[in-house]
C-alpha cells in the first residue's frame, strides 16, 4: 500500500507537486500517466525518500515514511522504506558484473556470501538473465539491462516497487514485447507498484488502475474504462487524445436533449443537471464513424439515437494499423478507423464526409471547474 | 605545421644538445641525483597530501549545496591562474616568520622558508587545484540515478561512496593526480620565492636546472631531458586514463 496525502514539493520558485493525494492498494499496479515535466519522477523520488517533500504525508504499507507525526517530522532514509526503484535511464553500476549489481542490495543485509550469491542468482533466473550473470552492463542489450535493474531492485525484498518509465529507453522494436514481459514479471511478483509512464498504451497494458497526472497533481484516477469513457476534465481527455468540447444545453420542445457545441446542435443523452451550467462533452475517436454520405448507416446502430453531421476532412494521420481523421463539422472532431476502412472509403484531405456517432457513446458531465483550462 | 615545429623543435633541441659521452657521468653527479631525489620525494608528498585534502573537498563541492559555495569554488581555482612568483610571495606573507601565521608557527618551533616542508607547501599550493578540479568534475559527472540506486539498496553512505561514486570517478581523479604530480615536479617560481634554492634541502629539479645552466650546462641539459621524459610519460598515462570512461552521464 502506498498513500500520499497533500504532498507538496517546490524547487526554488518552481512548484512541482501541489496537494498530491492518491493511494495505491495492496498488490495493485497503478500507472502514473502524464506528460513530461508534470512531476511524475518527483513523486517517485518523494516516495522513495530520495527527495524530501515540503509538505504532506507519505505512507508505505501503513508506515509513515514522510510527514508529521504529532510534533515530530519524519523522513525515513531511502533504504529504510522497503521500496524498490527501477530508474528510467540505465542506472546499473557499470563497473560491476550483472550478478554483483543484483547482489549489491543483498550484501547490505550482511548475509553469508553463499546466501547472497544464491539469492542474486535466483533473481537473475526470475528475470531470465541466468546466463548473463558474469557480463558487464555494457555487454548486454537495453532490454536485458532493464530486467537486470528490476532484479537488482527486488534484491532487498521491497514491499513496494517504483518504476520510472523503465521501458522508454529501450529500442522501439523491443518495447512492445518488453511491456508484456514486464507485466508478466510484475503479476508473478504480486507486488504493490507504481509504474510511471507518459505512454497511454503502456499504462493500459501495465496497470490495474491509472492515475492521470497534470502539473503536479492527480487529475483523475480510475480503471482503464473509467479513464477512457469518462474523462473528468478537458486536460485528461486531451491528454488521452479523446474529442472534448464544452457546450450548453438547449431546451428542446420535443423533449429530446440537445447540446450546443460551437453553434452546432447535437443530440445528447438525458441530462440530470440544470440547463444553467456548461457541460463537458467527450467522445472517443473510435466511436466516431465516417461514411461518404449520410444515407449509409451502421446497421448495428438501428434504433439508437445518432448524430449525423456533414464536414470537411482537415487532416489524416496514418499510424501503424490505424488512421486518425480530423473533420471540421463546425467544430473539429477526430475519428479513428483502421487503415483498411480508410482505403475502402477512399477519403482524402479537403473532401466532404459524413460523421456519425451514437448519443450513448458520448460522455456528458457538468463542467466542474470552469476556470480551469 | 609551423606551430607544431615551434613546439617540437625546442624539445628536440634539449635531447640533441646532450653530449652522450657526458650523459652517463652526469647521472652520477651528486647535485643532479640530489635534485632528482628531492624533486620526486617532495612532489610525491605534495601529490598525496593534495589527494587527501582535495578529494573530500571536491566531493563536498560537487554534491552539497551551501552558502558561499561559489566563492569557495572560485578561491580554490586562483592558484591555477596565479603567476607562481606571486604564489611564492603570498606563501611568504602567510607562513614566513614575520607573516600572518608566523607567530603561531614560531610558537611551535617551525620555520618554514628554507625548509623541505616549504617546498612541499609551495607545490601543493600551486598544484592541488588540478586534482580538486578533476575530482569535482568526476563526481559531478557520475549519473545521479546510479548513486540513487545505490542509496536505496544500502543505508551506508560510506559504502555508496567507496563502492560506487569513487570507482566511477577513479579514472578522472587519477588523471588529476597525474597532472598534480607533474605540476608539483615542475614547480619553480613559488618554490624559489618561498623555499629558496638550497641544494639537498629545497633544490628540486627545475631549481637545479636554473642554477646549473650557468655553472654546468651539460648537467642542466641532462636534467632537462629527464624532466621532459617524465612529463611525457605522465601525459601518456593521462591520455590512456581518459580514453575509457564509464559510468558517466550520457545521452
Amino acid at each position: 500500500m502506498i498513500k500520499l496525502e497533500s504532498v507538496a514539493k517546490s524547487f526554488g520558485e518552481k512548484v512541482v507537486l501541489r496537494e498530491l493525494t492518491f493511494e495505491v492498494k495492496k498488490n495493485e499496479i497503478l500507472s502514473l500517466l502524464g506528460p513530461n515535466g508534470c512531476g511524475k519522477t518527483t513523486t517517485l523520488n518523494a516516495i522513495s525518500g530520495l527527495s524530501k517533500p515540503d509538505e504532506g504525508n507519505i505512507f508505505v504499507n501503513d508506515v509513515l515514511v514522510d510527514g508529521k507525526s504529532g510534533s515530530k517530522t519524519i523522513h525515513l532514509t531511502p533504504s529504510d522504506r522497503k521500496v524498490g526503484y527501477v530508474f528510467q535511464t540505465n542506472a546499473l553500476f557499470p563497473h560491476m558484473r550483472i550478478l554483483e549489481n543484483v547482489a549489491y542490495g543483498i550484501k547490505a543485509k550482511h548475509l553469508p556470501k553463499r546466501e547472497v550469491n544464491t539469492k542474486a542468482r535466483s533473481l537473475l533466473e526470475f528475470v531470465g538473465l541466468r546466463e548473463y550473470a558474469e557480463y558487464f552492463p555494457h555487454q548486454i542489450s537495453g532490454g536485458q539491462k532493464q530486467r537486470a535493474a528490476l532484479a537488482r531492485s527486488l534484491a532487498t525484498d521491497p514491499e513496494v516497487l517504483l518504476l520510472d518509465e523503465p521501458i522508454s529507453a529501450v529500442h522501439s522494436k523491443l518495447r512492445e514485447s518488453m511491456r508484456f514481459e514486464f507485466k508478466s514479471l510484475l503479476r508473478t511478483l504480486k507486488i504493490t507498484a507504481i509504474y510511471v509512464t507518459h505512454n497511454l498504451t503502456e499504462a493500459l497494458v501495465m496497470s490495474d488502475r491509472i492515475a492521470v497526472m497534470g502539473k503536479g497533481q492527480i487529475e483523475q484516477t480510475g480503471t482503464r474504462d473509467d479513464i477512457l469513457n469518462k474523462p473528468n476534465s478537458k486536460y485528461v481527455a486531451e491528454f488521452l487524445g479523446i474529442n472534448v468540447y464544452t457546450g450548453k444545453a438547449i431546451h428542446d420542445p420535443s423533449g429530446r436533449t440537445q447540446l450546443d457545441i460551437n453553434g452546432v446542435k447535437i443530440f445528447a443523452p438525458p441530462l440530470a443537471d440544470s440547463f444553467e451550467t456548461d457541460f463537458l462533452i467527450t467522445i472517443k475517436p473510435e466511436d466516431v464513424t465516417l461514411s461518404p454520405d449520410q444515407h449509409i448507416r451502421n446497421p448495428k446502430w438501428s434504433g439508437c439515437t445518432c448524430n449525423i453531421l456533414m464536414g470537411t476532412i482537415v487532416e489524416i494521420t496514418l499510424m501503424r494499423s490505424m488512421a486518425r481523421v480530423t473533420v471540421d463539422v463546425g467544430f473539429p472532431i477526430k475519428s479513428e478507423l483502421t487503415l483498411s476502412s480508410l482505403g475502402d472509403l477512399g477519403l482524402a484531405e479537403g473532401e466532404n464526409v459524413c460523421v456519425q456517432f451514437k448519443v450513448n457513446a458520448m460522455n456528458v458531465s457538468p463542467r466542474k471547474n470552469p476556470d480551469k483550462p | 605545421m609551423i606551430f607544431i615545429l615551434f613546439i617540437s623543435i625546442p624539445i628536440l633541441a634539449v635531447f640533441l644538445g646532450i653530449d652522450p659521452s657526458q650523459a652517463s657521468s652526469q647521472l652520477r653527479n651528486p647535485q643532479i641525483l640530489n635534485a632528482i631525489t628531492l624533486g620526486l620525494l617532495t612532489s610525491a608528498i605534495a601529490t598525496v597530501a593534495s589527494f587527501v585534502f582535495a578529494v573530500p573537498t571536491a566531493y563536498l563541492l560537487a554534491t552539497r549545496k551551501f552558502p558561499g559555495k561559489a566563492v569557495i569554488d572560485t578561491i580554490m581555482d586562483i592558484p591555477i591562474v596565479l603567476p607562481p612568483a606571486v604564489a611564492g610571495v603570498a606563501l611568504l606573507l602567510a607562513f614566513a616568520p614575520k607573516g600572518l601565521l608566523g607567530p603561531l608557527l614560531n610558537s611551535i618551533g617551525l620555520t618554514l622558508p628554507g625548509s623541505t616542508i616549504a617546498v612541499v607547501l609551495a607545490q601543493m599550493f600551486v598544484a592541488s587545484p588540478f586534482i580538486l578540479r578533476s575530482a569535482k568534475t568526476a563526481f559531478e559527472n557520475v549519473n545521479p540515478d546510479i548513486i540513487n540506486s545505490a542509496k536505496i539498496l544500502t543505508d551506508s553512505h560510506l559504502r555508496v561512496f567507496f563502492t560506487v561514486t569513487l570507482p566511477l570517478s577513479t579514472r578522472q581523479i587519477l588523471s588529476g593526480v597525474m597532472m598534480t604530480w607533474a605540476r608539483s615536479m615542475g614547480e619553480f617560481g613559488a618554490t624559489l620565492m618561498f623555499a629558496g634554492n638550497l641544494p639537498g634541502i629545497t633544490q628540486t629539479m627545475p631549481l637545479a636546472i636554473y642554477l646549473l645552466l650557468a655553472q654546468d650546462p651539460s648537467a642542466a641539459l641532462v636534467l632537462s631531458a629527464i624532466m621532459i621524459a617524465f612529463s611525457f610519460s605522465i601525459l601518456i598515462a593521462v591520455k590512456l586514463l581518459e580514453q575509457k570512461k564509464y559510468g558517466v552521464k550520457h545521452d
